[in-house]
């Protein structure tokens, strides 16, 4: 980790703002969000469902639909170019390719009309340039990979005749086929069994373990997080508010979302007859929020300021930074 | 695969059996009598009762019904068809003399639907709300609104009056003249076609929209294809998923359209052939006609369903 962190980050994202237009107004689904993600580790995106994180996981190669979406400022630099700037080929050379993206709902996801092992196998002819024969033996390979038995028959299955702890093992499959630097996942486990969503996130580890590929997970589950990310960033409103190491996280919390959130989560270590603490009201109205920080109709720890300012992030240490004007830890 | 087909077949063969029934009940059930139609028409005093007596006693007419059901339909699987009342003639010879015009106009009408109707659709839904899609959009509603003996009318007055580069009627065989041949079909075959392909371009303009708005399309571009690659290999085949239905139904409706435009064009087609036998009572004709129109629509279902099992698995596998 130490050695990762001298290095560049892989990528680099700076202010991502992503728009949805429409009749009844303008949604800033993702505003102003940056972060880092290093070779070979695994960053967390948490936060609940519509704060923007998958926008923001879809923004990072360009794949918002548009309309309505619009990627309204921001850069994302990867090896030295930014794929918002880049020509469109030459980010399709990176898609699929350098950057791959896991997404979630694979019964949706996968082609209803296509073989398994041709969805698989097309990243591999479409940039390996390989012959159709040797792709689809390689498929077969990365099927077996991730653990589908009688892969060879399976891989002329269609999506529909596969469970879905399957469907989402071939998407790995998929998405691990041209070894990518960085893999997307967009809650990659939801809606499955905790016995196979382990089993699959072992997977992930396990390329970035051998493969020293970059994954950036997107998630709305704690547990998950604790478990197998290395950083942790907390999105609330289509805003980053605490970005953290994944053990901080847990032992030190600064921002009042995050600590609402771990509340709210039961805990192994917790004495019996405690009670979960949710966190009060809703998130604000994305077309009309309410001035100064998003959070604050929900924060116990409001002060006046949070009223007007909208709290930047601020640097606490090396590893942890909130945005919030007040730290919860004080 | 072929179960699939096996059975689709069967299911087919039955619907055939009961529409041959049905048929046959119906023909019996117009009103009118072939026989007094010729006795007048042929202009010589005769006692009619007693003259249509012979003639029914001829024909087999007088016999009880099943029987007379019985002995046509081993004579129609037979190839025997029976004699048509009217022009004295073999039913079979007859359709097979007519069948290739007609089937000239299916073949020319069905690929100027497909080659105009498609790309229209496709074009317009990925353009969609562009001056492009308006027009296709404005163009497929005339194209469907417009009736097609009006259609012929106009197409008639701009391509072969004002404009004349094809014929304004008649047929020419393709042996005799194949160029000729050609051009007689042309103007018949567009106005037979239009209103198929205009229901076409905007069944394929709203499905292609759909499709494009599923997440395995979005999967398609995160694969890093290209926009034409995303359409061609994974939006278009499950696309025409529901498309294929309308193709069904236009191909049933092409028989129909073209007993009306083998009027306006002079063409000695099957249409022609059944208005005529419809005019004259001529059950032999007006009973094999029925059966080879329901036979047209049993035939171009079955297609439709083994098209369907081609391009979703999900329905070949079931």
């Amino acid at each position: 980790m130490t050695a990762a962190a001298q290095a560049p980050p892989l990528l680099q994202v700076r202010d991502l703002a992503v728009e949805f237009g429409g009749d009844g107004g303008v949604v800033k689904a993702v505003n102003g969000v940056s972060f880092d993600l290093h070779r070979g580790e695994i960053v967390a995106l948490v936060g609940e469902s519509g704060c923007g994180k998958s926008v923001t996981a879809l923004a990072l190669l360009r794949l918002v639909a548009d309309p309505p979406g619009r990627i309204t400022a921001g850069s994302i630099h990867f090896d030295g170019e930014d794929l918002l700037q880049i020509p469109l080929p030459l980010l399709r050379d990176i898609r699929g390719d350098r950057i791959a993206m896991i997404f979630q709902e694979a019964m949706n996801s996968l082609n209803p009309v296509h073989r398994i092992g041709r969805q698989i196998a097309e990243p591999l002819s479409l940039h390996r340039a390989m012959p159709m024969r040797d792709a689809l033996a390689k498929a077969v390979d990365l099927l077996r990979s991730v653990r589908i038995p009688e892969a060879l028959r399976r891989s002329r299955d269609y999506p529909h005749q596969f469970s879905g702890g399957m469907q989402q093992r071939a998407m790995i499959a998929m998405g691990m086929g041209c070894e990518p630097d960085i893999i997307i996942a967009d809650e990659p486990t939801t809606a499955l069994d905790v016995t196979i969503q382990a089993q699959l996130l072992e997977l992930l580890q396990q390329q970035v373990v051998e493969k020293q590929t970059s994954i950036l997970l997107i998630t709305h589950n704690l547990g998950i997080v604790a478990r197998y990310a290395d950083r942790v960033n907390v999105m609330y409103a289509g805003r980053i508010v605490e970005q953290a190491k994944a053990e901080d996280i847990y032992d030190r919390p600064r921002h009042p979302y995050t600590l609402g959130l771990l509340q709210s989560v039961p805990r192994i270590d917790q004495a019996i007859g405690d009670k979960l603490t949710p966190i009060e009201g809703q998130p604000p109205d994305p077309i009309n929020p309410p001035p100064g920080c998003p959070f604050r109709p929900r924060c116990r720890f409001a002060v006046t300021r949070c009223d007007e300012d909208i709290p930047p992030l601020r640097r606490l240490t090396d590893s942890q930074s909130i945005a919030c004007w007040v730290d919860v830890d004080d | 695969m072929g179960r699939f087909i096996a059975i689709r077949l069967m299911h087919a063969l039955i619907v055939l059996f009961i529409v041959i029934v049905l048929v046959f009940l119906v023909t019996r059930l117009i009103p009118g009598d072939a026989f007094l139609v010729a006795v007048a028409a042929s202009g010589v005093e005769v006692d009619s009762a007693k003259t249509v007596k012979v003639l029914e006693e001829f024909y087999g007419l007088n016999k009880p019904f099943y029987e007379q059901f019985l002995i046509w339909l081993v004579n129609f699987v037979s190839g025997d068809w029976g004699e048509s009342i009217g022009t004295g003639g073999d039913v079979l010879e007859m359709f097979l003399d007519r069948c290739p015009i007609t089937l000239q106009l299916f073949f020319w009408a069905t690929l100027w639907q497909f080659l105009i109707g498609i790309p229209a659709g496709v074009i317009s839904a990925l353009k969609r709300n562009s001056r492009t899609d308006m027009a296709i959009t404005t163009g497929a509603l005339i194209g469907f609104a417009i009736p097609p003996f009006w259609q012929a009318i106009v197409m008639i007055y701009l391509f072969a009056v004002l404009l004349p580069i094809f014929p304004p009627s008649g047929y020419v065989s393709f042996a005799e003249d194949p160029m000729g041949n050609v051009m007689s079909m042309a103007l018949p075959s567009m106005v037979l076609g239009t209103s198929g392909a205009a229901l076409l371009a905007r069944y394929v303009r709203s499905s292609l929209l759909e499709v494009m708005s599923q997440d395995f399309v979005r999967t398609a571009r995160a694969k890093g294809l290209g926009e034409r690659a995303v359409v061609t290999l994974h939006a278009m085949k499950p696309a025409m998923i529901p498309v294929v239905t309308v193709v069904g139904l236009i191909w049933a409706g092409l028989l129909g359209g073209s007993f009306i435009l083998e009027f306006v064009f002079a063409l000695p087609g099957l249409g022609r052939m059944t208005v005529d036998a419809i005019y004259q009572r001529d059950f032999p004709v007006i009973q094999a006609m029925l059966i080879i129109v329901s036979l047209n629509v049993l035939f171009m279902n079955f297609i439709v369903d083994v098209l369907y099992a081609y391009l979703d698995p999900r329905v070949r596998l079931r």
